[in-house]
């Protein structure tokens, strides 16, 4: 029914009419209307009981910190400060798109401050880049090297950033457990982040989806998490596929699952987390149906006893699914349909289950119920680590113009977010990244590559300007954040690595095997995660897209090579793979090699691999040697939807900074932003740090 | 209309005929889970769900916003205006649906108040009879015809201003008989009840119009053109003893029903 001010009236004319015949008694009008004057009645209480608590205290909560020499602003040079993050941004194609006269927000900014490549990291990848950005030190002293990191006793891979362990304890009952307490859960990312640094001095600090955040550590800086964050599922983000077709078959990165078709509707199941509650820990599933509804191209969804319309090509809005795990639990998520055909053959896509941010099923902010406000505020969001979902479109399972229509309305989510954030900023520090940059750059760089081996038999023209609408939407954000920036704000824009196209895969555990430094159990036969390996021989090994372990005695499980002898593996190693030929293109396939002892330094360095590959811009590891897959020709075309990369020689990926105040010329590196910030709003900086304060026009003042 | 009315009470009677078996707090319970229920149904589908839950959140977010923001005053005063703001739109969205719910939860509450409202007339108490006549030419022509276990105790009181005539009357025996007023040949009968036991009680005979009908359903309106206007009998409340708690039957209803609906809205996912 949709409520009008006639029909408001009229109610009310009837009401008031009828009032006079009844007995007072019946005043009463019934529990919906009882509980909105109760419910709007204790709402209404706690707001004024709050905000008069607070109204009241802050004049003495001010005070006592002044008189207590607390005053976390005393020595700020500025009153605000925000960075603004935009993963993988290019300064190669930024200062071309500048130079074109397509980004005049950001030539604004170069002209007004500064505009500098920003050096990225050893290995240049997301998660060591940005956990060098929070805290300033590099790799080897904040332990993240890559997303994945070898089980030193297994050679299994495991998230680099993030445990995501079991319950303490669990009560058994019968086929079920009842868990006690909640799951571990642990960021490995060492070293603190500068936000923290700040928080604790007093200073207001509001830092949205900045990566390896998760899980979200006890601080008082306002923090919602990004990557890393997984899906309901407990995966780094797995989509489910519907189709009436079986010959579809198997897909990386997310499941395939039959549709039945029952009196004309398509019929199967959401596939749920592992159920905690019982011993086996099975599936929970939650069952749906799809039915079409007379209309051409359109169908009706009913599901978690909703009905949700679909439309051909369309995704519906986020849909909030419950799973209940049975003894009154349940486990909440967002994901988002979209109906690809309904004949021949029936086909639907559906996004990885995002952990709700309304109730999170486990902690994706600070204080927990940050991500509740923003959900309330805002409406649901994608909270996923990797949300845009690229998995999906190097399957086909949607095409780029379903990721693109994913991938902005994610990034519109965000901006919501970041200008409300703004305007919530009266003083203090406000960072967040952005995602989307990243996303569209690793999938449609190849657009501007014609000789990329993607492009073979695809359509190349309609999206050929994608890329440059990405830089113009981006100068556009910029403009906007200008805008409502206010003054006294130093603005900073950047990013952690910059991008090329990824045309030829490079497998180095075939290249390890065929030197001699990788044995296999038998002859032809090494599969995913080091199937076959022989590693009692095995002196080397590559897991992830960094580079080259060396198999030590002492650190791996059945580790060989003693310290001593590392050292000149290292180097034989180094040495051989820098001639490294691609026959094919007849051309040196890696740049340098890098030992990692040289690159970093710290306590951790000793977890970091022994090698990162430099690879020449075009080249990466390929798909399989980052999974532990010997059995592959050493160079392959990269034929995936991924076309762009960015793990490649740090030095040919820098990322991009601006700012909107003069800096004096030098070198910048990602290390250098924390510090910065840390003295901008006056605070010492700790010696751990690597990077250096970036010299201000501020600080001539 | 009449009829209608007729019809009407006659459903709601068998309806709630299953309280004449249960005590008043079983009584409560029941009927208080039957509104509970019955009237999140006629909220979920007279209402704007999804405009009641956005407006909610919004007042939710911006409280939590007064917790995450407390050094700013600034946004303290803007969350409660916005706080204000989404309270009012909340309030419109969830009382719109009170004209689809208001004559239900008023012939439930009149079938309630005629059980659990009065108690007969204790056996050897004295009780008033009022009667309002059409015109005051016919206050001296009217009488009472009282049965056996009932007496007369005083002569009847006149009070011209408001052409109501009384009688105070004594119950000697138990159980339910009809006193009859008689004014120029014709006769109204009005049921009395005696004793404690729990019935549906009807402290007034009203006019034969369809609200009157719909309102007093317990005892049969006066017969067209009657020289009545009412008979009354003024019956005592009943003090009703819930869990050894003496609480008036309203207020039992009302939280016990809002205890129902809130067990309810989230199994029926009703947004209130």
């Amino acid at each position: 029914m949709k409520p009008n001010f006639s029909r408001l009236l009229l109610a009310l004319f009837f009401i008031l009419a009828l009032f006079p015949l009844a007995d007072r008694a019946f005043a009463y009008i019934g529990p919906g209307a009882g509980f909105a004057v109760l419910s709007s009645f204790f709402m209404l209480f706690v707001a004024f009981f709050l905000a008069i608590v607070n109204l009241i205290s802050w004049p003495l909560r001010y005070l006592w910190k002044r008189a207590r020499g607390k005053n976390a602003y005393k020595n700020a040079k500025v009153k605000r400060v925000i960075i603004l993050g935009l993963d993988g941004l290019d300064p190669e194609l930024t200062g071309g798109f500048m130079s074109q006269g397509e980004l005049p927000n950001f030539k604004r900014l170069r002209e007004q401050g500064h505009f500098a490549p920003l050096a990225t990291t050893f290995p240049s990848i997301s998660p060591v880049a940005w956990s060098s950005f929070q805290t300033g030190t590099n790799p080897g002293k904040h332990n993240i090297f890559d997303f994945l990191t070898p089980h030193w006793k297994s050679y299994l891979p495991e998230l680099s950033s993030a445990l995501i362990g079991n319950v303490a304890r669990v009560i058994h009952f019968g086929k079920y457990e009842i868990p006690v307490g909640k799951p571990a859960l642990k960021l490995l990312r060492r070293s603190v982040a500068f936000w923290n640094i700040l928080a604790d001095k007093g200073i207001f600090a509001n830092i949205l989806r900045v990566p390896i955040t998760f899980p979200p550590e006890k601080s008082k800086a306002l923090l919602l998490s990004a990557m890393c964050v997984p899906d309901i599922r407990g995966t780094q983000g797995s989509f489910t596929f519907y189709s009436t077709n079986q010959q579809r078959g198997q897909h990386t990165g997310g499941t395939q699952i039959s549709v039945e078709k029952k009196n004309g509707a398509f019929c199967s199941y959401l596939p749920g987390p592992p159920n905690p509650m019982t011993k086996a820990h099975d599936q929970i599933r939650l069952s749906f149906k799809v039915s079409r509804n007379g209309k051409p191209g359109q169908a009706v969804l009913e599901i978690d006893r909703q009905k949700h319309p679909l439309e051909l090509g369309k995704y519906t809005d986020w849909v909030k699914v419950t799973f209940r795990t049975g003894a009154g639990g349940k486990i909440t998520g967002l994901c988002r349909f979209l109906l690809k055909q309904l004949e021949p053959e029936f086909e639907m896509y559906v996004t990885p289950i995002n952990i709700d941010p309304e109730k999170p099923a486990l902690p994706i902010s600070t204080p927990a119920y940050y991500s509740t406000y923003l959900a309330k505020k805002m409406g649901p969001f994608a909270t996923l680590g990797l949300a845009e979902d690229t998995w999906a479109l190097n399957e086909r399972v949607i095409d780029e113009k379903d990721f693109l229509q994913q991938t902005w309305d994610i990034h519109a989510e965000r901006e919501r977010m970041f200008f409300d954030a703004i305007e919530n900023l009266d003083q203090g520090l406000l960072a967040i990244v952005f995602d989307a940059t990243d996303r569209i750059q690793h999938t449609f760089i190849r657009y501007l590559h014609e000789d990329h081996p993607a492009n073979r038999d695809r359509e190349k023209v309609l999206y050929k300007d994608e890329i440059r609408n990405l830089y113009k939407k981006c100068d556009d954000l910029v403009g906007r954040t200008l805008e409502k920036m206010g003054d006294d704000t130093v603005l900073m824009v950047m990013s952690d690595h910059g991008f090329k196209p990824f045309k030829r895969g490079v497998n180095l555990n075939r290249w390890l095997y065929d030197n001699g430094y990788l044995v296999l159990q038998k002859d032809g036969n090494g599969g995913e995660w080091f199937e076959g390996v022989e590693w009692s021989q095995t002196k080397a090994y590559a897991l992830g897209l960094a580079g080259i372990f060396i198999n030590r005695k002492g650190r791996e499980g059945k580790g060989i090579v003693a310290p001593e002898e590392a050292v000149r593996l290292k180097n034989e190693i180094a040495e051989k793979l820098e001639t490294l030929r691609d026959p094919e293109r007849a051309e040196n396939a890696i740049n340098k090699v890098y030992d990692s002892a040289t690159v970093m330094n710290g306590p951790y360095v000793k977890n970091a691999p022994d090698l990162i590959v430099g690879y020449k811009p075009g080249y990466r590891a390929s798909w399989a040697s980052v999974t532990g897959t010997v059995m592959e020709d050493l160079f392959t075309d990269n034929t995936k939807a991924w076309g762009g990369d960015h793990c490649m020689d740090p030095k040919t990926v820098p990322g991009i900074f601006f700012c909107n105040k003069k800096i004096r010329e030098g070198d910048l590196t990602i290390m250098d932003i924390a510090p910065t910030v840390l003295d901008l709003f006056g605070q010492k900086i700790p010696s751990y740090m690597d990077g250096k304060v970036m010299a201000m026009s501020i600080d001539e003042k | 209309m009449v009829a209608v009315a007729n019809i009407i009470n006659n459903i709601l009677n068998g309806l709630f005929s299953f309280l004449d078996y249960l005590s008043v707090g079983a009584g409560l319970f029941v009927s208080s889970a039957v509104t509970g229920l019955v009237m999140l149904i006629i909220f979920r589908y007279t209402s704007n769900q999804k405009k009641i839950k956005a407006a909610k959140d919004k007042v939710k977010a911006y409280i939590l916003e007064i917790r995450l923001y407390k050094d700013s005053p600034r946004i303290i005063l803007r969350a409660l205006g916005k706080i204000l703001r989404f309270n009012a739109i909340y309030m419109r969205y969830a009382f719109l649906p009170v004209i689809f719910l208001f004559v239900p939860v008023v012939l439930i509450l009149v079938n309630l108040n005629f059980r659990y409202n009065y108690r007969g007339i204790e056996s050897g108490a004295s009780f008033i009879v009022s009667a309002a006549l059409v015109d005051q030419a016919l206050l001296d022509k009217v009488s009472i015809r009282v049965p056996a276990g009932v007496t007369v105790e005083t002569p009847p009181l006149r009070i011209a201003q408001r052409n109501e005539i009384d009688w105070r009357l004594r119950a000697t025996g138990s159980g339910a008989s009809t006193i009859t007023l008689v004014c120029q040949d014709r006769e109204e009968q009005k049921i009395l009840l005696v004793g404690d036991r729990l019935q549906k009680i009807a402290p007034q005979k009203a006019s034969p119009g369809f609200l009157s009908v719909l309102l007093n359903p317990a005892e049969k309106p006066l017969s067209p053109g009657s020289p009545f206007q009412s008979i009354q009998i003024k019956y005592p409340h009943r003090h009703n003893r819930i869990l050894g708690i003496s609480i008036h039957w309203l207020v039992a209803f009302f939280i016990l029903s809002l205890i129902f609906a809130f067990a309810l809205k989230g199994p029926l996912k009703v947004e209130i």
